[in-house]
C-alpha cells in the first residue's frame, strides 16, 4: 500500500517566471534611461587665466575674440570680424595649426558663442585651443 | 513488453536558468547605481549643441560644476556661491591628490552669460587647474 508523502518533505516550486518578467522590464527601463542620459559630448580647452605678463610668453599667438556688437555676437580674429561661425570656419582653415589657438571670450556673450568658437577650432584642425576668460 | 520513449523531440530539456539571473540581477544592479549617480550630478540644463570632440578620455570629473541660465552654481543639487565653491575646489583638488589630477567638468547653460562662465573659469585657473572640460549636447 503506497502512502502520499507529507506535506513537509515535498520540496516546494516557486514559479520564477514573474519575478523574470519584471527583472527583464526593470532592466530594459535603467538600460534606456542611462542611454538617454549619456547623449553629453564635452569639449576640453585648456585654462589660461590672463595676467599681467602672460600675453608676452606666447610668440605671435593667434587669437580669436568672441564679443558682442551692440546686438550680435562677433567672432574677431585678428582684425576680421566674422558674423558667423562659418566665415569663422574658413578663416580659421588658412591658418597654421601648430601653434595653437586662444579663444578670448568676452562678458556679454552667451556661452553658446563661447563654445561654437572652441568648436569650430577643433573642427578646423587645431589641436591646442586655450580658453582665456577676457576681463 | 514496454519500451522507452525514443522520441527526442518530445522531451522537455532543462535549462538551468542561475546564471542568467545572476547576470541580469548584476546588470540591473549596475544601472540602478550610475543612473542614480548620473541623476545627482547633472543638473537639467540646455547645454551648447556642439558636436564635442572625438577622440575624449573617459576620464571621471571629479567635481562637476554646473551653471544655470541665471548664473546659479548648482553642484550636487545644492546651490551655491562662489566662496562655498572654492572650498568644494580645494576639496575635490586634495582629494584627486594635486591639481593635474583634477579635470573639473563644467557644465553651462548655453543662454547663461559667459561673463560668469569666466568667472568661475578664472577661480579654477587661480588654483592651478589647466584642464577643463566644457560639457556639450550633441543634437538629437
Amino acid at each position: 500500500m503506497r502512502f502520499r508523502r507529507s506535506g513537509r518533505d515535498r520540496k516546494p516550486e516557486l514559479n520564477l517566471a514573474s519575478m523574470i518578467d519584471a527583472t527583464f522590464l526593470l532592466l530594459a527601463f535603467f538600460i534606456f534611461t542611462t542611454g538617454a542620459g549619456l547623449n553629453e559630448s564635452k569639449l576640453s580647452p585648456n585654462l589660461r587665466v590672463q595676467r599681467g605678463t602672460d600675453a608676452k610668453d606666447d610668440l605671435e599667438p593667434q587669437v580669436v575674440e568672441v564679443l558682442r556688437d551692440g546686438t550680435a555676437t562677433i567672432f574677431r580674429l585678428g582684425s576680421a570680424d566674422h558674423p558667423t561661425r562659418e566665415s569663422l570656419a574658413s578663416a580659421l582653415e588658412v591658418l597654421p595649426k601648430e601653434r595653437g589657438l586662444f579663444v578670448r571670450v568676452y562678458a556679454g556673450v552667451d556661452v553658446a558663442a563661447a563654445a561654437a568658437a572652441i568648436q569650430t577650432a577643433r573642427n578646423a584642425g587645431f589641436e591646442a585651443v586655450t580658453y582665456v576668460p577676457a576681463k | 513488453m514496454q519500451f522507452r520513449k525514443d522520441n527526442s523531440a518530445s522531451r522537455s530539456v532543462a535549462i538551468d536558468m542561475t546564471p542568467m539571473i545572476d547576470i541580469v540581477f548584476q546588470l540591473l544592479i549596475f544601472f540602478l547605481v550610475t543612473a542614480q549617480m548620473a541623476e545627482r550630478t547633472r543638473a537639467d540644463l540646455d547645454l551648447p549643441q556642439e558636436s564635442g570632440e572625438e577622440a575624449m578620455e573617459n576620464a571621471l570629473a571629479g567635481l562637476t560644476i554646473n551653471i544655470e541660465a541665471d548664473g546659479s552654481i548648482v553642484v550636487d543639487e545644492k546651490r551655491i556661491d562662489l566662496v562655498a565653491l572654492d572650498q568644494l575646489i580645494e576639496d575635490a583638488m586634495a582629494q584627486a591628490g594635486g591639481p593635474d589630477a583634477l579635470k573639473p567638468l563644467v557644465r553651462a547653460d548655453r543662454n547663461c552669460d559667459a561673463g560668469r562662465l569666466n568667472e568661475i573659469l578664472s577661480r579654477l585657473g587661480a588654483k592651478g587647474l589647466g584642464a577643463i572640460r566644457l560639457a556639450t549636447e550633441r543634437s538629437r
